[in-house]
């Protein structure tokens, strides 16, 4: 709940608040004002999972943004002027941004739902006629065809030094008009009117049967990662932040994986041709995301000291902004081809097909227990050959077999143990994180000298060579201590402790 | 923290209401307010419709055995809070002469408050004192209002002395109140002299009575006549002692829920 907020039914009437006030307190009524909210979030949740609601409030002809961020007062500020969506970056500077920005990180903030507000305030004065408290009802409806009529919500706000009699205006409201018991904010209200479930994810976890049929299974946790690169296609063709893409190759990698993994228990035809389909997908996705990554490489550059620098890697940043581009035509036309429109419809259908299949078999739980031994075996043997001076490739292909796991943890989530289940991929997740800096360290040192030379064949100031490789040296610094890191945790994943959770697995969830 | 002392060693020039109005436009520029009445006849407060009392009186706030913020109410307009009059404050002398550094006691009240306002007002009593010595130890301005009389424009000289005496010297920014049209002597000064010395503001205050119907209506003048003759002259006088901005719209700070 924001600070002083009670929510009533819909149906409540405000004068139900008024004349609850006014049997106690001295009353001055301000004349009904209209308002409209856009209650803003990220795709993910990222405002409502740290405790903040976002709106952007426009009354007549004022739009300031409201944050409320779990401390007494709202913080506001002047809203931008363009439209939402938008990145953090992209408004203007204020405390409001300040506080999200850590929260929302890359992604943009989406108006998710959006509120008509008939506000009534009421001044609650004391003998002098000098307000010790303001009490704003807001008669609230979700905009659009819906109009779906949302709680009454009041907002007791005490002025400074007179919090004591807010605290007994709330009381006497909560006494006399009863609130409804949840602790959900007006705005999260909105988003659940709207269709949204605040806090979860667009396409929700599949609950398996540890006793149904693999194939059947193996169908559902497929249709689930076509549904999440579904939900995420159009914020990808709309470019309107990085996560989606990366969220679609997430689930395209998922994909590729457990064809690979589980590929024998499919169809033949299936099999291959969507092995083909897939990888063709991630191909189209990649460039783009290397570019994404680049950038932000860019970004987090601003504190450091080659950020002082970061004049002199202008013409790479927009050389990169350059390729970028390229790469989001690139990527919008092969998502927008016959071959890319087609892909997500066939391949449901081919799932259906195999989910109605009657292919004898054993149960889930056998099978992926089954299928994470094996992983977790492939990644032990190939760990005993690292050390610290392994070429990166050899880490690349160490990297895959992690991310194999991962996937079928993931997918299979609901038929494992909970606790082995949870220990197994902490384990995973921290060793997965120390591969993929030293990976990313690799494709960015490649890449950076074949920018490096392509800028300098076209003119590049000596600064802007002597910038980049400035640049180098701080990558290659990420790489050392990925590598310094990566001894401690691949120690952790083999050892005996993270081997008896892996073979904890195999038992029945609780 | 930007601290502004309304401040002049005459009684009677229109301290009160210049401090309230212009901290009224300051909050209604956006600017997060404190008005301290440090007067114990308590205008200011009365104004603000808020009782003349502080808990444990002026002694607890000058030796800091109460944090100050305690003590802050909040006025009927958003961002403007009140630092209230205590009729202790009479004593207000003797309490700083017993403290450590008694002519820097101000300074290091108001300093917990720094990140909380951008601006402080203070509404001085009228008098030379360690209360106005103090005050011109913690103000980055004091602005002092002025009859348009020849002894009055003396008493600005003589505050400029006073000025000069404290190490880190305020900005002393006079302006001319009360102002009656009908008088040869107030258009003559008020035409001459901001022409002459920097230290007097070209913006003028008139001696209207809808600026004495500030007791009366209790709130600042741009409150209940937003576009009157008086409104405008201390909304050049905010413009001009205060860098504030011009206002686009006479709109009042709303309530932001």
């Amino acid at each position: 709940m924001e600070p002083g907020e009670l929510l009533f039914g819909a149906a409540t009437d405000p004068d139900q608040v008024s004349a609850a006030l006014a049997s106690r307190y001295e009353l001055q009524i301000e004349p009904p004002t209209s308002a409209h909210w856009t209650c803003l979030d990220t795709a993910d949740w990222r405002l409502h999972n740290a405790g903040m609601t976002l709106r952007d409030a426009r009354r007549g002809r004022g739009r300031r943004l409201l944050l409320s961020h779990g401390a007494p007062e709202l913080l506001s500020a002047p809203a931008p002027a363009r439209h939402w969506p938008r990145r953090v970056e992209t408004l203007p500077a204020s405390p409001v941004r300040e506080r999200i920005a850590p929260a929302v990180g890359v992604r943009a903030l989406l108006p998710l739902a959006e509120v008509d507000v008939r506000s009534l305030e009421l001044r609650v004065l004391d003998d002098e006629a000098k307000t010790r408290v303001r009490v704003r009802v807001d008669q609230q409806r979700l905009a659009g065809h819906q109009h779906a009529a949302l709680p009454l919500r009041v907002v007791v706000a005490p002025l400074r030094g007179y919090e004591r009699d807010a605290q007994r205006c709330a009381e006497l409201l909560g006494a006399t008009v009863t609130p409804i018991g949840d602790t959900n904010t007006a705005v999260s209200a909105a988003f659940a009117a709207a269709g949204h479930t605040p806090g979860q994810p667009t396409v929700p976890a599949v609950q398996l049967d540890p006793g149904a049929p693999t194939v059947e299974s193996l169908a559902a946790v497929l249709r689930r990662w076509i549904d999440i690169i579904d939900s995420v296609r159009p914020g990808v063709l709309a470019d309107i932040d990085i996560e989606y893409l990366h969220d679609m190759r997430t689930a395209i990698r998922a994909t590729r994986s457990m064809l690979r993994i589980a590929g024998d228990l499919l169809p033949p035809m299936h099999a291959a041709r969507f092995a083909e389909e897939f990888a063709w997908l991630g191909r189209l996705t990649t460039p783009m995301r290397d570019l994404d990554v680049w950038l932000l490489e860019f970004a987090a550059l601003g504190d450091t000291k080659v950020g002082a620098e970061l004049a002199d890697l202008t013409p790479l940043h927009e050389h990169l902004g350059t390729q970028r581009r390229r790469a989001l035509r690139d990527l919008r036309a092969g998502l927008t081809s016959p071959r890319g429109s087609a892909l997500s419809g066939e391949w449901r259908t081919a799932l259906r097909q195999i989910a109605g299949s009657d292919l004898p078999g054993p149960s889930t739980r056998v099978v992926a227990a089954e299928h994470a031994r094996v992983a977790y075996r492939r990644i032990v043997r190939a760990a005993v050959r690292v050390t610290d001076q392994t070429h990166p490739d050899e880490l690349h292909l160490l990297r895959r077999r992690c991310k194999r796991m991962r996937y079928l943890l993931d997918g299979y989530a609901s038929v494992y143990p909970r606790g082995p289940h949870r220990d197994v991929l902490a384990a995973l997740k921290q060793l997965q994180d120390c591969l993929g800096d030293i990976q990313d360290v690799d494709v960015q040192r490649r890449s950076l000298a074949e920018l490096a030379s392509t800028l300098q064949r076209r003119g590049a100031s000596a600064d802007t060579i002597l910038a980049i490789g400035a640049m180098r040296e701080r990558i290659l610094q990420r790489d050392a201590a990925a590598r310094r890191t990566m001894a401690h945790r691949l120690a952790r994943f083999c050892g005996p402790v993270t081997r008896d959770h892996v073979v904890q697995l195999q038992a029945a969830p609780e | 923290m930007n601290t502004v002392a309304v401040y002049n060693i005459k009684g009677g020039v229109g301290k009160t209401s210049t401090a309230v109005n212009l901290a009224y436009l300051a909050a209604c520029e956006g600017r997060r307010t404190l008005l301290w009445d440090l007067d114990p006849q308590a205008a200011a407060t009365y104004i603000f419709r808020v009782r003349p009392r502080v808990k444990g009186g002026g002694e607890r706030i000058v030796r800091a055995r109460r944090p100050i913020d305690a003590a802050i109410k909040g006025t009927d307009f958003d961002r403007l809070d009140l630092l209230p009059a205590d009729f202790t404050y009479r004593h207000m002398d003797l309490m700083l002469d017993r403290t450590k550094r008694p002519t820097q006691r101000l300074h290091r009240v108001l300093e917990p408050l720094s990140d909380e306002y951008d601006l402080v007002i203070l509404d001085c009593p009228p008098s030379v004192s360690l209360v106005s010595e103090n005050v011109l130890r913690v103000a980055d301005t004091v602005l002092s209002p002025l009859i348009p009389t020849v002894l009055s424009v003396r008493t600005l000289d003589q505050l400029t002395d006073f000025v000069a005496t404290v190490k880190k010297r305020p900005r002393l920014l006079g302006f001319f109140s009360m102002v009656d049209r009908r008088k040869r002597l107030h258009r003559d000064l008020v035409e001459q002299l901001p022409a002459q010395r920097s230290d007097i503001a070209t913006a003028a205050i008139p001696g209207l009575s809808l600026i004495e119907q500030m007791a009366v209506q209790r709130a600042p003048v741009p409150h209940y006549a937003p576009r009157s003759l008086a409104s405008r002259c201390y909304q050049r006088l905010y413009v001009e002692a205060l860098d504030g901005r011009p206002r686009i719209d006479s709109a009042e700070p709303g309530n932001d829920h």
